[in-house]
């Protein structure tokens, strides 16, 4: 990213029925449209957040301040009181395009006419996303596994809350009456509902206990952050600032995944040592979950999340990035010409039997490009989480099966491919695809092990406290006060 | 021997500028952390994390970089590590009284 030269910063302001840092009570016609389309946002939430919650008092970070130095206060807060704001990171007024056929120009303050089209449909998948997860997410608190934990749900909630918010502004503020109309569609479809569901399919699946939850943070809210790192490079000024602060709140999120689910395989190693046991079904009547499920598991989250990236090669990922509306990850650090006419990008397909790489235009292969970068992190998480066994001296390691391995869109889709990479009939995918992939079973098991534990201190047997060796002090803070 | 009033802000100077931040994210939680009981000068990677925005990999790799430049060191295993400012480190910082608790 540019080093910023000039910026523009203006302060949020917590005096303002909607927090703000965009200037709002400058603007009366779109601080009343947003102050109208409030109420429903708060009627969503109570409908569709976080069940049973409206009366808790949970210790949540508010932004304070887009800064990242200082930019998160702490405090109790009931979540319906919870200050949703518009937060934009500030305005660099020297920024300029830096991909795409308008390469050198300044950065666009409002929405150019030929691409109003393109980046309110942008913003509106994106947008989506924001809300679903939270009703995904609806029923966890009933089985949390600690106060920290449903702490932790919560934070995430709330802040995905925000960015609906985030988005509804550029709505709002951007695209006159179609952009309000998307505003208020937005609150209307639900995850899941048969007649008006959540444009995007894996934000219909249910997030049914809280292993599936961490399975999400980590792999499908890693989706969102490398999108929303493309959209911080548009050109389109008012959608890269909204998305930059976004991603300061984002990364947290990611960590909640990594270390819910790290916390999962150091509780499952230890009752394996302690008990000196490695079969799945002794582990499993030991009250954790086995590693093997967990692969199972993995397999799954990765494999519909790499679909949420798109096809290969795609003809609007081509035209978004030469219009300027979406860059690559990263795109002011790469060391190109920024506008991939005659640049090629290796691509796997399946050809006579067997994946194989061939070269493709790399302008529109940019899905595929994303995509990798997100594999690449995300295996450095696995890395991580494989020191764990690796400590206690258990010979299993997670591995993240094969790109083609369970995909519904793309080159790999229609096809049968094996977590190693093996292009199979569909007779021998049939023969062993449950070993693969989790089993009503599994996820029956999985549940029976989600019960309520909200005693300060206390956590689920099933997964292991967050911080170990501090005195042997518990972690008896109070995240989340009932009253 | 470096002198104690200068060795933070000179090994400061030899990382990068997300690195110096996070260091000073660390030290922040470190002393004025009250989120959980822990003896002042530990900061751990959830309250790090939730306050400074990183992503849990470029974290874990500033972490390495402001352990080679000496100013913190890290004791327990992943993902229960424990973020300690270095001896010369925290001696520096308590002599220019940025420890003390707020």
């Amino acid at each position: 990213m540019a080093d910023v030269t000039e910026t523009t910063e203006q302060p949020i302001d917590y005096s303002q029925r909607i927090p703000n840092n965009v200037d709002l009570a400058n603007d009366r016609n779109l601080q009343r449209a947003l102050e109208r389309w409030q109420p429903g946002f708060l009627d969503w939430w109570n409908d569709t957040g976080p069940a049973h919650t409206a009366s808790l008092e949970v210790y949540l970070r508010t932004a304070v301040s887009v800064d990242r130095d200082g930019w998160a206060n702490f405090a109790y807060v009931r979540m319906p009181e919870y200050r949703w704001g518009i937060f934009l990171t500030p305005r660099d007024e020297t920024r300029i395009i830096h991909f795409g056929d308008h390469r050198g120009e300044p950065a666009w303050q409002e929405v150019p006419g030929e691409y109003r089209s393109p980046l309110r449909r942008i913003i509106v998948t994106q947008a989506d996303t924001e809300p679903a997860s939270v009703e995904q997410q609806k029923l966890l608190g009933a089985t949390c596994p600690s106060l920290y934990d449903l702490r932790n749900l919560f934070q995430v909630n709330v802040e995905e809350g925000r960015h609906l918010w985030a988005m509804v502004y550029l709505l709002h503020r951007y695209f006159g009456r179609d952009g309000r109309e998307e505003a208020e569609a937005l609150l209307q479809r639900r995850s899941g509902d048969p007649n008006n569901p959540r444009i995007l399919t894996a934000f219909n699946e249910k997030t049914s206990h809280w292993l599936a939850f961490y399975m999400f943070a980590f792999f499908t809210d890693r989706d969102g952050k490398f999108q929303l790192a493309s959209l911080a490079e548009s050109a389109f000024d008012p959608l890269a600032r909204t998305t930059r602060f976004m991603l300061t709140e984002e990364a947290h999120h990611l960590f909640v995944g990594e270390a819910g689910l790290a916390r999962i395989i150091q509780r499952t190693c230890e009752v394996m040592r302690e008990h000196d046991v490695t079969d799945p079904s002794q582990v499993r009547a030991l009250g954790v979950i086995d590693l093997e499920t967990l692969q199972r598991f993995v397999n799954f989250h990765y494999s519909v999340t790499l679909d949420l990236f798109g096809a290969e090669i795609s003809s609007n990922a081509a035209s978004f990035y030469t219009g300027g509306l979406k860059g690559r990850y990263g795109e002011t650090n790469i060391g190109d010409d920024h506008s991939l006419a005659s640049d090629s990008y290796p691509i796997q397909e399946v050809a006579n039997g067997e994946i194989v790489n061939r070269q493709a235009q790399a302008l529109t292969a940019l899905n595929a490009r994303l995509r990798d970068a997100y594999t690449r992190e995300v295996q450095a998480g696995l890395d991580r989480w494989n020191r764990i066994p690796e400590r206690f001296g258990i010979p299993f390691r997670m591995a993240l099966p094969d790109l083609g391995f369970h995909r519904k869109i793309g080159n790999f889709a229609g096809q049968y491919i094996s977590p190693e990479g093996r292009v199979l009939s569909k007779d021998e995918w049939e023969g062993h695809s449950a070993g693969w992939l989790p089993s009503p079973g599994d996820h029956e098991f999985v549940a029976s092990l989600m019960g309520r534990v909200v005693e300060p201190g206390k956590f689920a047997n099933w997964i292991a406290p967050p911080a170990r060796g501090i005195n042997n002090l518990p972690i008896e803070f109070e995240y989340v006060r009932f009253n | 021997v470096e002198n104690p009033a200068s060795f933070v802000s000179r090994r400061l100077e030899t990382v990068s500028a997300p690195a110096r931040k996070l260091f000073a994210v660390i030290v922040r939680q470190a002393y004025h952390g009250t989120i959980r009981p822990k003896p002042e000068g530990i900061a751990t990677p959830p309250e790090i994390l939730e306050a400074c925005g990183l992503d849990p990999d470029l974290f874990y790799h500033l972490l390495d970089t402001l352990i080679e430049a000496g100013l913190i060191r890290v004791s327990n295993a992943y993902p229960f590590e424990e973020i300690h400012l270095s001896a010369e480190a925290a001696e520096a910082l308590r002599a220019s009284g940025q420890t003390d608790s707020a």
